[in-house]
């Protein structure tokens, strides 16, 4: 297997995972996530894999501009991730290999199957508006900030998090990456549909090996503690400026969820010490 | 150009900032450092004839800083070396008129590209010289804004 299969598996996700968030027919993004979750699976396999055969490897990646402007395009956006991964993959006889091009060209043929959608897609028209409401001014900016550090931030949180599950050796501190890799994606798949809302979808910016190749565990978690801390406070300051009520009792839902992070962290912390 | 319009900027350079990522076997390379939370901003140059061929950029910072690195190095790229110096000086003039919060974003990223001449400077005399930091004056929004949080609650 390639070794840059790897940084393409990891485009292909974040292309469906986008797309889900994306279209406006929300059954059909379901099953875009649900297809973005196998890709994301395929690429921790082929992690674990490289890991075992001392291979190097990169989270790091070219950007992804989020261009389309219909379901359509959306589709043919998917399957050019697809493509690529299944280009860069040989029928070698290796087992992971034959099952993962097999759920590529099936899910490849799916897609191929939705490239005459003609629904609109608006997530990144910028209307700024929630539900057809306009936002008070200061409100919003809190929110669009929120939003766009937020989102960056919990899929940062992913990628270390991938990370660090293939460096310890603790069977309890590899479930506790796990809870904590799987509570990030729901922060970002509700932050991420509150942007396709406002029209304001972006992937997130790409996390350098600087960022998630830690020195130290210790300290990740001592400043991850903090972090979520302060997290809990910005949600907690937003619940307050936000002038929706359903957007505050979302913020306050966010801020709480947070204590388990920090429970979870300090957790992981005792194991190390 | 007029708030809607500065507005829908800011937002695009939010969605898709330019030259964000890593430039292989870079010319010169520069950090703008904030000692009192760790955030950092990395420029990667690529210079011919005294001209800035690509530029690409890191941060581990806020999003205000993104922005700004992403319509820094949009501006720089293509420029001479001495143009973008002085560009560079015009930007750190404008941010000693800003509240010292809102400044550390651009100074970050003004710091980080004035580190990333110095280290071309120094290269043209040893290939080895290590990549230089420069650390910025200003405190970020951010941690103001945490440190408001703690005191209130």
């Amino acid at each position: 297997m390639a070794e840059r299969v790897f940084t393409t598996m990891h485009e292909g996700w974040l292309r469906l995972l986008f797309t889900s968030f994306a279209v406006n027919d929300r059954e059909w993004g379901e099953r875009l996530y649900d297809y973005s979750e196998i890709l994301y699976r395929h690429m921790r396999f082929v992690e674990t894999l490289f890991v075992e055969k001392k291979i190097e490897y990169s989270y790091e990646r070219p950007s992804i501009a989020l261009e389309f402007k219909s379901e359509g395009e959306a589709a043919r956006f998917c399957h050019e991730g697809i493509e690529k991964i299944l280009e860069q993959m040989n029928e070698s006889g290796d087992p992971l290999a034959s099952r993962i091009i097999h759920d590529l060209r099936y899910i490849s043929s799916t897609l191929e199957r939705e490239f005459e959608r003609e629904g609109e897609v608006t997530a990144f028209d910028k209307s700024l508006k929630l539900d057809g409401v306009e936002l008070e001014k200061s409100s919003l900016d809190a929110l669009v900030l929120f939003l766009f550090e937020e989102s960056y931030k919990e899929y940062e949180l992913i990628i270390i998090y991938s990370y660090a599950q293939t460096v310890v050796e603790s069977k309890r501190l590899f479930e506790i990456f796990q809870i904590l890799i799987d509570e990030s994606k729901f922060h970002l798949k509700s932050f991420a549909l509150l942007m396709a809302k406002l029209g304001i979808l972006a992937v997130p910016r790409m996390v350098t090996q600087e960022i998630y190749r830690f020195d130290s565990l210790k300290r990740f978690l001592t400043e991850g503690i903090e972090e979520e801390k302060g997290a809990k406070e910005q949600c907690r300051a937003l619940a307050e400026a936000v002038d929706e009520e359903k957007l505050r009792e979302f913020f306050d839902f966010i801020n709480f969820q947070e204590d388990y992070h920090i429970t979870l962290m300090k957790e992981a912390l005792e194991i190390i010490e | 150009m007029d708030t809607k319009e500065i507005y829908e900027t800011t937002m695009d350079h939010m969605m898709n900032p330019r030259n964000y990522g890593k430039l292989e076997n870079p010319d010169a390379v520069g950090i703008g450092k904030n000692p009192q939370n760790g955030e950092m901003v990395i420029i990667y140059l690529k210079i011919e004839n005294e001209k800035i061929e690509d530029i690409k950029f890191q941060a581990k910072a806020c999003m205000t800083t993104v922005i700004a690195g992403s319509i820094f190095t949009q501006t720089v790229k293509g420029a001479t070396l001495k143009e973008a110096r002085e560009l560079t000086s015009i930007m750190l003039e404008k941010v000693k008129q800003m509240p010292p919060e809102e400044a550390a974003c651009s100074e970050l990223v003004a710091e980080a590209f004035l580190a990333a001449l110095e280290h071309h400077e120094t290269r043209g005399k040893d290939l080895e010289a290590p990549v230089p930091t420069r650390m910025i004056e200003n405190e970020c929004a951010d941690q103001s804004l945490q440190k408001e949080g703690v005191e209130n609650g």
